[in-house]
């Protein structure tokens, strides 16, 4: 019985991990190449969330909706970096973190005033239900999430290493100016990384408005957050290491607030893990020092 | 009479000044980011609250009860800030603030979500303030952070700051320990936070967590922008304009947020030094209606003109005798490296190299890129540290010391990419390096740098560098030629006996090169040993006494400019082997 509650709590943390990581893999990449705090990752996060929604209730297609919502939210990313983040690369870098947080505040604001500040539902009857292996229960939508963000992850990985867009990426997260003078159409890469990150934070979100059955203007703030604090855990810029971190604060938080009673928050723990591992290790879990 | 209602908007502006010009000493004097000034600010309140309603410590007790752990909390979270920089540091500050508010929250001390509440109001002789006495105290708190504030920033102490915020590593080398000063700028800032937060507990008089969270600290840190980082006027203005605009825009309450983060938007894409900051557009505007006023006022000052630079110019000696050389290796080395290796991963950056430099001898180190030179010369100012070896200056073992104390025992250094304090005057720079002679503990760093003493020294500094004419010039305003100056006017501060010039010639025009050359003469006349790195081969033979090679991390040759030029294993390393070209 204890075990099965274990592996049920693992299956959760993996989850939860699976959310992280997507909104912490697109806040690598942008740092990878930008340099820069992309707190309003989490905007485009609440984006997915409602454009998805919106799709769903005019088509009533599940497919429709999602791909709907990655790409409009990739657009809505690129649009971003184009005209906010590009003028302000050349300034110190806390301007544009400070234009990025003006940003995730406009984008929890225009969804209130659009959609009102409740809670809406997500109703999804081909989602609900679920699976059981022996005593092991896994809802539809826990499964959803799983596949999905690993079909997500090797589909980013064969990008990133298969592809000529790829091979800019990379160049480009090296070294920005260099890749320009080799030839590399950089703006080009840059906003094609923003359309990514923010495709696969619209997936999340989608799929985090779905497993709550809950769509709120603010529903990104929290994991804005954390996604800082995992890209600093990980490694600034390393993607394997963000993955790492994603599931081992996933874990953590998991296990900490199951079987202790630690007097924190969930936040709590993920801040303190956080400012723990800066004391052990500054240059993160695959940073390089 | 103000009304009650404008008696509370002018006491909140006044609370949130303090706040922003504590957050304007970590942020806009010490360079640190911090998005987590609301923990400062909640310390003083949660101290201040607990005191006063648990312990039953009256205002005026409580007060300075509240300032000391919240100077206590700017100290300790300092701590794990000082292992990380910039975006990291922005990080970690978000991740305090998120622990302390969940702290605050969960632990059984601290009331809980719903906080603490019948805070007494603030007494004098006992009997409570009223509404126009309190806003007379927050005035008086405001007014004294304030002067507190300029003090510090003419003080050796916000020189430091300025230092370490235009550049860590210069700092360093020229004897600034970062992290104490950076310590200092923490408590410093969170004393002020505290002190608001003091009096915004005894003003609403009930607190909870979730009012020093995340998002005010995102408010206080717009408050700052918006003004103006860094200076006090920036934060003052951004204090009150943040405050009376939700009040003013309450007709659109329901867009406030939305307005809000457009104007932050649009001000870091048109305007982001701030509205009042240096260099703003308004600002610029205020300097030009006030300069026929000012004129008129410094043409009433007697003129104090830099005296004409004189010192170094023309005096070429540069006497490398046979008998000379002979008389400098008969007494005991300044500097000595034995075995020095520095391995970066498998590469050998720099391989067991030992040199010998002796006092007044102008050394040379050369070698093709890659070499190992910069290496060399940031294992003896301490920036890295050896990997096996000894390195000994004065007969001193030096190798395991830190860049500021190896600064302060006597070595100065510039850099091969001139890291001047871009935005400190050429004065300031050369204060500076004088800094680390003057101010060695807490006492002194509080002492005033523009005393007229040090005033004098830095001239003179400046003089023999050849730069007194340029003294109020904004540094990052000046050419190559003279920053590679400047660095070594800085240096000069410490008094130091030995100065590492690394390619301080490359990039100069001829006569800037030449100008240059004298300068580097007349310090050696001077009593100065100076050792060089020099891509430049003439430059290297006029001036050298002797030259050692480095190829490849090893030194391949050590000698007069004369022997080194014959050296087969010198143009072996410069032209490639044989066939090999």
């Amino acid at each position: 019985m204890t075990l099965n509650l274990l592996l049920q709590q693992l299956v959760n943390a993996i989850e939860l991990g699976s959310i992280y990581a997507m909104i912490a893999v697109g806040l690598a990449l942008v740092y990878g190449v930008l340099r820069i705090l992309h707190v309003a990752q989490a905007g485009l996060y609440s984006a997915g969330a409602f454009i998805g929604l919106f799709f769903y209730q005019e088509t009533g297609s599940f497919p429709v909706s999602l791909i709907g919502a990655m790409a409009a939210a990739g657009i809505l990313g690129a649009l971003i970096e184009r005209f906010i983040y590009r003028p302000l690369l050349p300034r110190p870098r806390i301007i544009a973190l400070i234009a990025s947080v003006g940003l995730l505040i406009c984008f929890s604001d225009i969804f209130r005033i659009i959609a009102g500040p409740n809670q809406l539902p997500f109703e999804l009857a081909s989602l609900r239900g679920s699976y059981e292996f022996g005593s092991l229960v896994i809802s539809r939508v826990d499964a959803a999430i799983l596949v999905g963000t690993a079909g997500i992850f090797v589909l980013l990985w064969l990008l990133l290493q298969k592809t000529k867009l790829g091979f800019e990426i990379r160049a480009a997260a090296q070294d920005l100016e260099t890749a320009e003078v080799m030839g590399i159409d950089v703006a080009r890469s840059v906003g094609r990384i923003f359309f990514i990150s923010s495709a696969i934070a619209a997936f999340g979100g989608v799929m985090v408005g779905v497993l709550y059955n809950a769509v709120y203007p603010d529903m990104g703030d929290v994991i804005a957050y954390k996604g800082l604090a995992l890209i600093v855990i990980g490694g600034f810029g390393s993607l394997i290491g963000t993955v790492l971190a994603s599931f081992l604060l996933a874990i953590a938080e998991t296990i900490l607030t199951t079987y202790t009673t630690v007097p924190l928050s969930r936040e709590g723990v993920a801040m303190l893990f956080l400012v723990l591992l800066i004391l052990i290790r500054p240059q993160g879990l695959l940073g390089r020092a | 009479m103000l009304g009650a209602y404008a008696l509370t908007v002018l006491t909140l502006m006044g609370i949130w000044s303090i706040v922003a010009l504590g957050l304007n000493i970590i942020t806009g004097y010490a360079g640190q980011f911090n998005l987590g000034i609301g923990v400062y600010m909640g310390t003083g309140a949660y101290a201040t609250a607990m005191l006063t309603t648990g312990a039953g410590f009256d205002f005026w007790l409580a007060l300075p009860c509240a300032l000391a752990v919240s100077a206590t909390m700017g100290f300790l979270t300092g701590l794990p800030a000082l292992r990380v920089r910039e975006d990291a540091l922005a990080v970690l500050t978000i991740g305090l603030v998120f622990v302390f508010e969940s702290l605050l929250v969960y632990l059984p001390y601290f009331g809980g979500p719903v906080g603490i509440g019948r805070i007494p109001p603030a007494t004098i002789s006992g009997s409570p303030l009223g509404k126009e006495a309190y806003l007379a105290l927050v005035l008086v708190a405001l007014l004294l952070v304030i002067a507190v504030t300029l003090y510090l920033k003419r003080a050796w102490i916000g020189l430091a700051w300025a230092s370490i915020r235009e550049s860590e590593l210069a700092a360093n080398v020229i004897g600034i320990h970062p992290a104490r000063f950076k310590l200092y700028a923490f408590a410093v800032g969170a004393t002020f936070a505290g002190l608001g937060g003091v009096l915004y507990a005894h003003f609403i008089r009930y607190i909870t967590p979730y009012d020093f969270g995340f998002l005010t600290s995102i408010y206080v840190l717009t408050m700052i922008v918006f003004g103006g980082v860094g200076t006090i006027r920036g934060a003052v203005l951004g204090a009150c304009v943040l405050t009376l605009l939700p009040e003013l825009f309450r007709f659109v309450q329901d867009y406030r947020n939305l307005i809000y983060g457009a104007t932050l938007i649009a001000l870091m894409l048109y305007e982001p030094r701030g509205v009042l900051g240096d260099g703003s557009f308004v600002w610029r505007w205020v300097l030009a209606q006030w300069a026929p006023a000012r004129l008129a006022l410094a043409s009433r000052k007697p003129a104090t003109r830099a005296s004409p630079a004189i010192a170094g110019a023309g005096t070429g000696r540069c006497t490398k005798s046979g008998a000379e050389a002979s008389r400098m290796r008969s007494q005991a080395s300044l500097l000595q490296t034995r075995d020095l290796t520095r391995r970066f991963g498998g590469l050998v950056a720099v391989n067991g190299v030992s040199i010998e430099v002796f006092p007044r001898e102008i050394f040379g180190v050369i070698g093709p890129n890659g070499a190992g030179k910069t290496t060399f010369f940031n294992l003896l100012s301490g920036i890295i540290s050896c990997s096996s070896g000894e390195i000994r200056f004065k007969e001193g073992g030096i190798g395991d010391l830190a860049p500021h104390r190896i600064a302060r025992l006597g070595i100065g250094r510039t850099f091969q990419i001139v890291r001047p304090f871009g935005e400190l005057s050429v004065m300031d720079n050369v204060f500076a390096g004088l800094g680390s002679r003057y101010c060695t503990g807490f006492v002194d760093a509080l002492g005033l740098h523009s005393r007229k003493s040090f005033r004098e020294e830095a001239r003179a500094i400046l003089a023999q560098a050849n730069l007194g004419e340029y003294e109020n010039e904004t540094a990052c305003n000046l050419p190559l030629g003279l920053l590679r100056r400047l660095e070594i006017a800085r240096a000069l501060g410490l008094r130091p006996d030995l100065i590492l010039l690394d390619e301080s010639f490359s990039g100069l025009s001829h006569r800037e090169a030449q100008s240059l050359l004298d300068l580097v003469r007349s310090l050696r006349a001077g009593g100065m040993t100076i050792i060089l790195i020099e891509h430049n081969m003439q430059i290297t033979m006029q001036v050298c006494d002797r030259v050692a090679v480095l190829d490849r991390g090893v030194k391949i040759a050590e000698g007069t400019p004369r022997e080194i030029q014959n050296d087969a294993a010198v143009i072996a390393a410069y032209l490639g082997e044989e066939g090999d070209a």
